[in-house]
């Protein structure tokens, strides 16, 4: 089953990466909606570390949805959906494979994302990034989960993405706090230096603890979405 | 045999809530008294909480069925699912409009970061995007199989988004919980008279709700049979 | 011939709202070419899914004597990434279902199929008998012991049918149990040795006179 994942993803990688414009789009629109908030800003302002936070998750989020309405389109074309059925391996292998190329891209993409944060919202370090790192680390994590199920659900439907984004956007909402409270920590604040760090450990396990229950939940419930006619 | 008892559960159910429907009303006007800060909004609250309970306990069953779906395949229990998940968005929605009016009331703002508020306007997003994939055109199977994971995601993820938005910030009255909430015990009575003979609507809600896609889908099932054979002709 | 490859018991299955089998039963053994007739919207696509285990029976036991690496299934459908070449196209597939292929192994199937000369082209540039040959050399490479056929000679040249022909003739002599369902089934019933007729919900299964052509 792993070894098929990781066939998978290398397939999917190769597709959208090396073949196709597809994450160029996402990125640019990622990279769009962080320049754009920046007008919210007054000559000489500085955004708090908390709005620069969530521009930050909210172009990650948009281009999550792309990049797994992307992986799934693949196997649109030619009935390729019904190649990878037949497979010989647990379906779950392409949830997981899905997953792997979706980290992969979303990862990619917050790396121009991150810079672009405090090149245009005019953000700095703050003394505690090392935890943001490990909060992007496993909200990714979960956020690449719910897409690689929701993503097979939204599979030859019209208006995809917009489904897509219904579905997920809602369901995201406890990690997107924690991810964003976790990440502005890692800005440097101005106004206010003062860091509660058992506030941090209680986010981090608010993340963790979706992590893990949307990859159980996926893992069973991955099968009733992309089996079948 | 089975329809007239079906039809005598029916009455049962209405003369319930209409009784029911009657004496809450009573103690809540008579029985419970003014509060003295909020005045006659404080009313809202009786109906608040019942709406929201029961939307829960829909979400709840939506979520349950939805699963024994997925696992047993049978039609009855997707339909309880969709039932159950329908009536369920009709109290979410009644939940959201009597908290907000509440909220402006006693804290200031129609809509803020509180737990509870969060956790059902979270729901009501979910199951509003259910019932669009119910409306979507799709195979049966497939659509069943969807709403079902729909309602399954959307339920477990409702103690995450408690915690999560309790560590954000919080001001939501605490109710059953702490001592000091400073009910008086009329008030008490009342809340738990009203919260308990709900039962009675929504029960009768979602068997109306039921009986109506078991009608739907025999429709649906004769009409495709007679097209087929038309077909084959 | 004693084993049966692929055993049906008491199957119904609902599509949609509509019955397509009732409580229907079959055997079959390797080395049968089965050519499955019936109207449109009688359910042939959905006998050859239900035997990929692609859609489950609504009621009875499906069993297969075959791993599902040795399933394969070829469809007017070509399974082929527009994205990735020919080459790439066979690697992964084969990959994924488990074969070790070595790349001489694909240069001899494309050449085969008539496509070395295209084999670093992307597939999405090929015409839909190229891409049907490709989907032949898929097939080829995962030789499968049971072949489900789903109207695989739709749309294709005097040339891609002979070949698809002269493919089929070779999995025949290797026993393999095959399923299809065809576009044009008064020609093809020269390749069959039975006939799997569905009619009113129900299946007949006929051996054919005589030799196949």
């Amino acid at each position: 089953m792993i070894k098929t994942a990781f066939l998978l993803a290398r397939k999917d990688l190769i597709i959208i990466l090396g073949r196709s414009a597809g994450l160029c789009q996402a990125l640019l629109l990622g990279l769009l909606l962080i320049f754009l908030f920046s007008l919210s800003l007054q000559v000489g302002e500085m955004l708090s570390p908390h709005s620069a936070a969530t521009m930050f998750w909210l172009a990650s989020i948009f281009c999550q949805v792309l990049i797994f309405q992307m992986l799934y389109a693949l196997e649109e074309q030619n009935g390729a959906k019904a190649g990878l059925q037949l497979l010989p391996c647990p379906v779950q292998a392409i949830w997981l494979g899905k997953f792997l190329a979706g980290i992969l891209l979303l990862f990619a993409s917050q790396l121009l994302f991150i810079p672009a944060v405090f090149v245009f919202l005019s953000q700095h370090l703050g003394a505690y990034f090392l935890y943001s790192l490990l909060g992007i680390f496993l909200t990714d994590i979960g956020i690449c989960a719910c897409g690689s199920l929701l993503g097979a659900l939204c599979v030859g439907q019209s208006g995809k993405e917009s489904l897509l984004s219904i579905i997920l956007f809602p369901l995201l909402i406890p990690l997107l706090l924690s991810a964003i409270s976790l990440s502005s920590i890692g800005l440097l604040d101005l106004q206010n230096s003062f860091v509660d760090t058992a506030q941090i450990f209680q986010w981090l396990g608010i993340a963790l603890a979706f992590d893990c229950i949307f990859s159980a939940v996926s893992l069973i419930l991955f099968p009733y979405l992309y089996h079948g006619e | 045999m089975v329809n007239k008892m079906k039809k005598s559960i029916s009455l049962f159910l209405a003369a319930g809530v209409i009784v029911s429907t009657i004496i809450s009303q009573y103690l809540i006007y008579f029985y419970a008294p003014m509060e003295q800060t909020l005045g006659l909004a404080q009313k809202i609250f009786y109906y608040h909480l019942p709406v929201a309970w029961w939307a829960f306990v829909s979400f709840f069953f939506a979520a349950v069925f939805g699963a024994l779906y997925l696992f047993k395949k049978e039609q009855s229990f997707n339909i309880l699912s969709h039932a159950n998940a329908e009536v369920g968005f009709l109290l979410a929605t009644l939940t959201l409009i009597t908290g907000s009016l509440w909220g402006k009331h006693s804290w200031g703002v129609w809509w803020t970061w509180d737990p509870k508020l969060t956790t059902a306007l979270i729901l009501w997003f979910i199951f509003a995007s259910y019932l669009i994939v119910r409306s979507m055109p799709m195979p049966k199977e497939q659509k069943n199989n969807i709403c079902a994971v729909i309602a399954i995601i959307g339920f477990l993820d409702v103690p995450l988004v408690f915690l999560a938005t309790r560590l954000w910030r919080s001001i939501h009255p605490a109710v059953f919980h702490s001592s000091g909430t400073g009910l008086e015990p009329e008030m008490m009575h009342t809340i738990l008279f009203c919260v308990l003979s709900f039962v009675f609507l929504w029960f009768w809600l979602v068997s109306y709700k039921k009986q109506q896609l078991l009608q739907e889908l025999k429709l649906e099932t004769i009409k495709t049979k007679l097209l087929y054979e038309e077909e084959q002709k | 011939m004693n084993t049966p490859a692929l055993t049906f018991e008491n199957i119904s299955k609902m599509f949609d709202l509509r019955l397509l089998y009732k409580n229907v039963s079959l055997c079959l053994y390797p080395a049968q070419t089965v050519l499955i007739t019936g109207k449109n919207g009688s359910g042939k696509s959905t006998l050859l899914k239900m035997a990929a285990d692609l859609t489950r029976p609504s009621h009875g036991k499906i069993s297969c004597a075959f791993e599902k690496e040795e399933i394969g299934y070829l469809g007017h459908q070509t399974f082929i990434y527009p994205h990735l070449s020919a080459y790439e196209n066979l690697h992964f597939w084969a990959k994924a279902f488990q074969k070790d292929v070595s790349g001489q192994d694909i240069s001899a199937v494309l050449k085969k199929v008539f496509l070395e000369k295209f084999c670093y082209d992307r597939a999405g540039i090929f015409s839909r008998g190229m891409a049907q040959r490709l989907n032949i050399a898929r097939i080829i490479l995962q030789n499968p012991r049971l072949l489900l056929l789903d109207e695989p000679s739709t749309g294709l040249d005097k040339e891609s049918q002979e070949l698809f022909y002269s493919v089929m003739k070779e999995f025949q002599a290797q026993n393999a149990c095959i399923l299809w369902v065809s576009h044009n089934p008064q020609n093809d019933m020269r390749y069959a040795t039975h006939v799997l007729h569905i009619e009113k919900q129900q299946i007949t299964l006929a051996e054919l006179p005589g030799e196949t052509a």
